[in-house]
């Protein structure tokens, strides 16, 4: 009782009000510590349901930077792995000798996926000189709740060729390369979208992947299909951009609350033209996103200016839309980058081109909070990524 | 209930409601003021409040530094609802702007206080369901706790550290990489 307030202690606040405390708290660091204060606290906050903690990035070196607080974070996985991808709370390793799977960090449960150099090299002739430098994984439903599910994996490779490769863990089960010359064998991104399989090749198609099963049940793509081809209504640029300039561009596939968002991202040399193919001085000025209407035949692209009370999470090794909520500090309409280029063998620093874009007013705001200074030297052979750590206590 | 204030307020603002504190000390506040508490709201629309509303679980220290912040509030939001008819949106969104600011220097302000005081301005402002006060405090204590270790935040609250050994050694063993 409050009138007793004075006998009282921190450790007897009560649970939902020790709820409300760990809502303000966006990271799970600071959760975990929090619960680690006192035994009252730790049964009280097993009571709470909170709303899932802001992602992690990784960082070359194999660390994890926690956003927006900057908290360096070091999470075990196999010495001789490195992470080339990430599926939620999930990480795409890869090890030395080439083999590959899934693992939950924290559970620690692992999916074991083939040796994809491997069996993206045994179909087809292809040079020497060719490999593989990318991968972006993608499944139809969370892996914590399905873990038989099949992996759909991108394999971008030095080429400019886009290999989609599908897999019933631990066997692949079928490639497909989409034919032609140039940039017509190119993909910039896959992801799943109410159980199918959708990519955006160069140029504004949307192709859907017919997944379908052969005699012997494993899972191939039976057809491939183009939906969307809009090539002679190219939408225009942002309005914020010249077109007298040169923007590189790179887009993005998301599933975003029921709805298949297409993230158009412009990149700006800003250096001397000299420096162009270095890609020190890139930087981001603007996104533009369109959302897939399949409701027509051909469907079409539509721009959106609003996400609808989300955030998206965007980069070439994993996207992700995330509700905005009161106390995690994500900011709505507003679309959070790295630096995710060029495709190269070894990354880039993620935090050298990254911030917030805020679609409605095209500004752009620091990836981590004010106060937070830049971690240096992470050099290292990890990707970068987004990680969303799942709060399962 | 008192009643009447200057000519142009509102009657139902100028309405005076009297609270007492667990210590039996009395506090005349206005309507608009009281109202900010969701609680003391459902008393009045009961109409259980004639004699005075007593507060069993706050004290008079406590309970006054609640109805300085309600005050403020209350004031705050009199004028925003003011400011909205008689001026055009430019000038609107920029008194708008200056409340915002001027509040935001209260609450920081109003926040400065010792550990056991900010414990039982939560304590009171769940009671009085004043959710204003109430996310406030929650957001204070979090900000104060954020990258501290659990022996940091134990200090400064002045916790005891009751966990069994089979407890910390299990929190290691999940959660290692949070104490590194």
């Amino acid at each position: 009782m409050m009138a007793a307030a004075g006998s009282l202690s921190w450790s007897d606040l009560p649970p939902e009000l020790l709820g409300l405390v760990l809502k303000c708290l966006p990271s799970l660091a600071d959760r975990v510590r929090l619960r680690a204060v006192c035994h009252p606290w730790r049964s009280n906050a097993r009571l709470q349901t909170l709303p899932p903690p802001l992602p992690w990035l990784t960082l070359l070196d194999g660390t994890f930077l926690s956003i927006p607080d900057g908290e360096i974070i070091k999470l075990a996985v196999p010495d001789d792995a490195r992470c080339c991808g990430s599926i939620d709370n999930w990480l795409f390793l890869m090890q030395v000798h080439g083999g590959c799977s899934l693992m939950n960090p924290f559970s620690k449960a692992t999916l074991d996926l083939p040796n994809l150099t491997t069996f993206w090299g045994q179909a087809g002739s292809m040079d020497s000189d060719i490999n593989p430098l990318f991968y972006k994984v993608a499944v139809p439903s969370p892996l914590d709740s399905s873990p038989e599910s099949l992996v759909a994996v991108l394999i971008l490779d030095n080429d400019n060729r886009g290999t989609v490769c599908i897999c019933e863990p631990p066997v692949a089960t079928d490639l497909f390369r989409r034919r032609g010359m140039g940039h017509c064998r190119y993909l910039y991104d896959i992801a799943f979208f109410n159980g199918k399989l959708y990519g955006v090749p160069f140029g504004d198609e949307l192709v859907i992947f017919e997944i379908g099963y052969d005699f012997a049940s494993k899972p191939k793509i039976s057809s491939t299909e183009c939906i969307i081809n809009s090539w002679d209504v190219l939408p225009d640029l942002p309005q914020s951009l010249s077109r007298e300039k040169v923007y590189m561009l790179r887009k993005y596939l998301v599933e975003c609350c029921g709805r298949l968002l297409m993230v158009g991202r412009f990149i700006h040399n800003d250096g001397p033209f000299s420096t162009s193919l270095s890609f020190e001085h890139h930087r981001t000025v603007a996104f533009d996103v369109f959302e897939a209407d399949l409701s027509t035949s051909p469907g079409q692209w539509r721009r959106v200016s609003k996400l609808g009370g989300q955030a998206l999470f965007v980069g070439q090794h994993s996207s992700k839309s995330f509700a905005v909520e009161e106390y995690n500090g994500v900011q709505e309409d507003c679309i959070y980058f790295i630096c995710d280029y060029p495709r190269q063998v070894h990354a880039a620093d993620p935090l050298r081109d990254s911030g917030v874009y805020n679609l409605r007013t095209g500004m752009i705001t620091r990836l981590l909070s004010q106060t937070t200074t830049l971690p240096q030297h992470h050099d290292g052979q990890w990707r970068p990524t987004w990680f969303f750590p799942a709060d399962s206590i | 209930m008192a009643s009447a204030g200057s000519g142009d307020e509102k009657a139902a603002a100028a309405a005076m409601i009297t609270l007492i504190s667990s210590d039996n000390e009395k506090f005349e506040v206005t309507e608009a003021t009281a109202t900010l508490s969701q609680t003391i709201r459902h008393m009045i629309e009961d109409g259980c409040t004639d004699g005075g509303v007593p507060l069993p679980n706050v004290t008079s220290k406590i309970l006054a530094r609640v109805i300085e912040y309600c005050k403020k509030h209350a004031t705050a939001a009199a004028g925003e609802e003011g400011s909205s008819s008689s001026f055009s949106d430019a000038a609107f969104l920029e008194v708008d702007r200056a409340f915002l600011e001027e509040l935001e220097e209260f609450d920081d302000a109003f926040l400065e206080v010792d550990r056991a005081t900010l414990f039982d301005l939560i304590l009171a402002a769940n009671y009085l369901d004043i959710k204003g006060l109430l996310n406030l405090t929650c957001q204070k204590v979090a900000d104060s706790v954020k990258g501290k270790t659990p022996e940091q935040i134990r200090e400064m609250y002045n916790i005891v550290n009751d966990l069994t050994p089979e407890e910390e050694a299990e929190i290691r063993r999940e959660t290692q990489w949070a104490f590194e």
